[in-house]
Formats: C-alpha cells, sequence, structure tokens
C-alpha cells in the first residue's frame, strides 16, 4: 500500500507543482498513475469538478511561496513592480523548489536569479542581498556584543595589536548602486522609483531586537573590512586618513551598534 | 466530564481555557500589556531554523504563559521517510517552551524532495490508515510528548477512499492512541466543500481524545471554502463549538486568525467569545 500511496503522492505533489497549465501538467505525470486520467483518481463535488478541485492546490502553492518572498522582499518588490516581481518568482519557485520544514531561508537564492537576468541591471539583485541581509540579521544567533568601553582597559601601547571579532549578524555588503537610500525611502513611505547609481557600502546587524542598517564611507568599509577579516587595529587603520579622535568615534558608534563580539588580544 | 459523563481527556491534559496563535505584530504588545490569556499557541516552525529575535521574543512570552506548539510541517501522512532532524528541533523546543503538547494536521506536505507547504489531503483508504498509525506511533515515542492530530481543511478528495475523514481520525487516535485537535471551523469548510454533515463529523470523533479546539474565519470563493484564518469567526462555527465542546468537554479553544491580523485587544474580544462555550478552566 506504501508503494501506491507513494505514487499517488509523488503525482499529486508534481501537478500540484507543475507550471504550466493544468491539462499539460495532468497529462505530463499521468504515468506516475498507471496513466489515469485526473478525474479517475480525484472526485467531483456538487459545485467543481475534479480539475478545480486540484487548481485549488496549484494557486495555493505559488501563492504561499510569492507571499514568501513578498515578506523578505519589499523593497524589491516595489523596485521591480507586482507583475515583474511575480513572475520572477513563479521562476524562482519552479528552480528553488522548497525541501525545508519551514520558509526562514526559502528567499535565499533570489539576489542570485536576479543577478542572472542582465536585462534588470545590477540595482535590483543587490537591493535583494540588503534586504536578505535583514533576513539573516533577524534569525542570526543572540550572542553578547563587544562592550565599547572594553578598549580602555588595553594598555595604550598595545592598542594597535587589538583585533575585533565580528557579531555574528554583521555583514558589510559593497554596492554598485545606492540601494541603502533607496531602502530608506522605502521604509519611510516615500519611494523613489530607481536606484541611484554610484558605489555605496552597508553594514547590516542586528542588537537584541532591533536590526540596524548603516551606511559606511569608503574607509570606513576598508577598516571594518580589515578587523572583521581579522586585521589587528593598526593594520587596519593603515594608509587610511583618519585621526585618532574620529577613529575612536567610529569605533564607538559600531560598538554600540553591536557590530562587535568579542576583542582578540594575541 | 462531558455530557456522557466521560472523562474529559484520557490524557490527563488541562484545559488552558482561552487562546490565541502568537504572532510577530503582536510581541511588543504581548510583553507591554500581559492580557489575561489561557495560552498561546506557537507555529512551531517560526521558531526552528533561528537562533535570533523569533526566540528572544518566545523565551519571554513563554515565562509568562502556558504554550502549545502548532506545527504544519510533520507530514505525518506522506511515504516520504520521516524527517528526523525536524523531529529533534521540536523536541527541543518543546523543552525550551515548556509546551504542554504538540499538534500538527492529518495530512501530507510533500515529498522527499519538495515541500508544497500546504496541507494536502490523503486518501482516506485502509492501507494509508495503517501507514499513519505506524508513524504516529513513532513520533509520540520519538517526541515523549503528547502528539494531537488535526483535522483539515481540504479541498478535493479522492477517488480510492473508503473511509470517512472522520472514521480515518477515530480509528487512527484509537490505534495510535494520540489526541486530537478538533478545528470546528475545518470541519465546516470541508463539510460545506465534499458535502458531508458537520454536526454528525464531531458527533463522530471519540470524545475523550479531543484536546484542544480551533476556531477561525475563512472565505467563501463562490464553488468552495478556504480556510483562510481571516475576520471574525462566523455564527455557525460558533454553534459548531458548542456542539463539540458538549460532546467532549474540552476547554481549551484557540482563535486562528492570520490574514488581515488585527489589532491584540480585537483578537482577545473575538477570542473570548468561545469563552461561554467551553468547560471550566484548570490551572495549567
Amino acid at each position: 500500500m506504501s508503494d501506491e500511496l507513494g505514487r499517488l503522492q509523488q503525482w499529486f505533489v508534481a501537478v500540484v507543482t507543475d507550471a504550466r497549465p493544468l491539462d499539460e501538467a495532468a497529462r505530463a505525470h499521468e504515468s506516475l498513475i498507471g496513466g489515469a486520467s485526473l478525474d479517475r483518481v480525484l472526485l467531483p463535488s456538487a459545485r467543481e469538478t475534479a480539475e478545480e478541485r486540484v487548481a485549488i492546490y496549484r494557486y495555493a502553492y505559488q501563492a504561499r511561496l510569492v507571499e514568501c518572498l513578498r515578506d523578505d522582499y519589499p523593497a524589491t518588490l516595489f523596485l521591480l513592480g507586482k507583475d515583474e516581481f511575480e513572475r520572477l518568482a513563479g521562476e524562482y519557485i519552479q528552480r528553488f523548489p522548497s525541501r525545508s520544514p519551514n520558509l526562514n531561508a526559502f528567499g535565499k537564492h533570489l539576489p542570485e536569479l536576479l543577478g542572472e537576468h542582465a536585462q534588470l541591471g545590477k540595482a535590483p539583485s543587490e537591493l535583494a542581498t540588503l534586504e536578505w541581509a535583514l533576513v539573516e540579521a533577524i534569525h542570526s544567533p543572540t550572542s553578547t556584543t563587544l562592550d565599547p568601553d572594553t578598549l580602555r582597559n588595553v594598555p595604550p601601547a598595545r592598542l594597535g595589536e587589538v583585533g575585533f571579532r565580528p557579531h555574528e549578524s554583521a555583514r558589510l555588503l559593497k554596492f554598485t548602486h545606492q540601494v541603502n537610500a533607496y531602502a530608506q525611502a522605502f521604509f519611510e513611505d516615500a519611494p523613489r522609483e530607481r536606484v541611484e547609481p554610484g558605489e555605496s557600502a552597508v553594514i547590516v546587524a542586528r542588537l537584541g531586537y532591533k536590526v540596524w542598517r548603516l551606511e559606511a564611507s569608503p574607509a570606513q568599509a576598508t577598516v571594518l573590512g580589515r578587523l572583521w577579516s581579522g586585521e589587528p587595529l593598526a593594520r587596519a587603520f593603515a594608509d587610511v586618513d583618519v585621526g585618532p579622535d574620529e577613529a575612536m568615534q567610529w569605533f564607538r558608534m559600531w560598538s554600540e551598534k553591536g557590530l562587535f563580539s568579542a576583542l582578540v588580544l594575541p | 466530564m462531558n455530557e456522557k459523563g466521560a472523562l474529559v481527556n484520557r490524557f490527563g491534559i488541562p484545559s488552558l481555557g482561552i487562546g490565541v496563535g502568537l504572532r510577530t505584530a503582536h510581541y511588543a504588545y504581548i510583553l507591554e500589556q500581559r492580557p489575561d490569556l489561557g495560552f498561546f499557541e506557537i507555529l512551531s516552525e517560526n521558531y526552528l531554523e533561528t537562533a535570533g529575535r523569533p526566540l528572544l521574543f518566545l523565551d519571554r512570552i513563554a515565562e509568562l504563559y502556558p504554550v502549545v506548539m502548532h506545527g504544519v510541517s510533520l507530514s505525518i501522512g506522506s511515504t516520504a521517510p520521516l524527517d528526523f532532524a525536524y523531529l529533534r528541533q521540536l523536541k527541543a523546543l518543546r523543552k525550551r517552551t515548556g509546551a504542554r503538547w504538540i499538534s500538527d494536521h492529518l495530512c501530507w506536505t510533500g515529498t522527499a524532495h519538495k515541500n508544497t507547504h500546504d496541507l494536502l489531503p490523503l486518501p482516506y483508504t485502509e492501507g494509508a490508515l495503517a501507514h499513519t498509525i505506524e508513524r504516529v506511533r513513532v513520533v509520540q515515542d520519538f517526541l515523549e510528548a503528547p502528539l494531537a492530530l488535526e483535522n483539515p481543511s481540504s479541498y478535493a478528495e479522492f477517488a480510492a477512499s473508503t473511509l470517512s475523514e472522520a472514521e480515518f481520525l477515530a480509528r487512527l487516535s484509537d490505534q495510535a492512541d494520540c489526541a486530537l485537535l478538533l478545528d470546528v471551523n475545518n470541519v465546516y469548510v470541508s463539510a460545506h466543500n465534499h458535502g458531508f454533515d458537520a454536526k454528525q463529523y464531531i458527533h463522530s470523533l471519540p470524545a475523550d481524545r479531543v484536546v484542544q479546539f480551533h476556531v477561525a474565519g475563512h472565505t467563501h470563493a463562490g464553488s468552495h471554502i478556504v480556510d483562510t484564518h481571516i475576520g471574525p469567526v462566523v455564527e455557525p462555527v460558533w454553534e459548531l463549538l458548542r456542539l463539540a465542546a458538549a460532546h467532549t468537554g474540552c476547554g481549551s479553544a484557540l482563535l486562528e486568525w492570520d490574514a488581515e491580523i488585527p489589532e491584540f485587544e480585537l483578537l482577545l474580544r473575538e477570542a473570548r467569545l468561545a469563552e461561554p462555550l467551553l468547560g471550566p478552566r484548570v490551572a495549567a
């Protein structure tokens, strides 16, 4: 029986998840049920044919997963427009069907898929990358963050040797477009029509309940990138044109935003 | 005791009174206002494969209220192998929250390589029954927790079915020795979609296995009704709850409202409409 039930379930899933028109999908998979037609397997109701009934599940499958992508990528949805977003979401669902018991990571590959559509330009993929970083920050472990005053305990002579472990939620993202400005305007209900070109860097992290997005200047991005790759303070600031007071200000701001989890002294 | 003088439920599971589904939109309100409520039902999957913010909120809420876990991915009727990684996560989540019981649906959700995230209907056959009984036993042994299976809402029926859904559930719960979560809105929806008698369905279920009720709103889509969990509960569904509560004596009822989620006060007001229909509340 398990084999028979298994074939029936494989057929049902194949028909429900197949993006082709229902009659085509049903024909394509009928070998799984010994060549039987759909209306031999499913009963009609008083008001619906068997085909209409399975169509409810086909609609629900697409709608549920598109909704999940809409939730994760509201700004990207706005940028692309509903029709284009849903067309691409349909393609996404076929290429990256969910295999997980939950949908937390379902939308992970959307930036990649958008990046493959050269005609869209880079902006949608970059904006989606930023939005996915926000999702990842929500789900990243809630570990301790570095107390900004910790640095005071380091002997001045050894300050240059100090390294910083990045917090698990923290990301440094570099873009060819001003995607954070676009996202900020969108989240403030003042959406823009397009994402302006121009290099930008954005830091994303979560501190407790709050997920942050911070613009980083090119110098800040350089320093932070080096720190997070394990360089000590002295090497991170080498050849970066910034005074000690300003550097301390950056460090304090980053610490307060929870970008570091620990200080490392060799 | 219920109307027939039987024990309320055979598992010794206490009545928790009125509950609502825990939703992100209400986290802050709940923690600030601490509304008077019997319990929260969490959607188990929302707290799996995350180590972050959802668990921060959940930990605080589970300190304040009794919690029950409700899942959508157990896929108990599937022929795909049981997902023990998922079951391990469920077990850990129960330990973390102290959830009184774990529930999921009489359904399946996909194959080994594709999860539809939908509650797909089973053919109600002797073979499917035997298959599902075996899996429920394994899952209960593994979870070491009461497992309640919910009657699904459905939109299609298999020609191969030889049992009614109520009969299937009654035999399944008896032979696998599991509990039932009776969703009276699902009974209403499926009764409309498939043309069966909702009251007869409820009376066919073993009263002493029902440990929780669900009520919810739904949407008429012309030729069928969809279980959308939207809006207030309609009077015929309250009537089914009244009937089910009298039949089973169960005193735990939960309002599901998942689309166009209202302010918490409105949600709570709607949920409390169930209160006079239930049996006495027993401290958890």
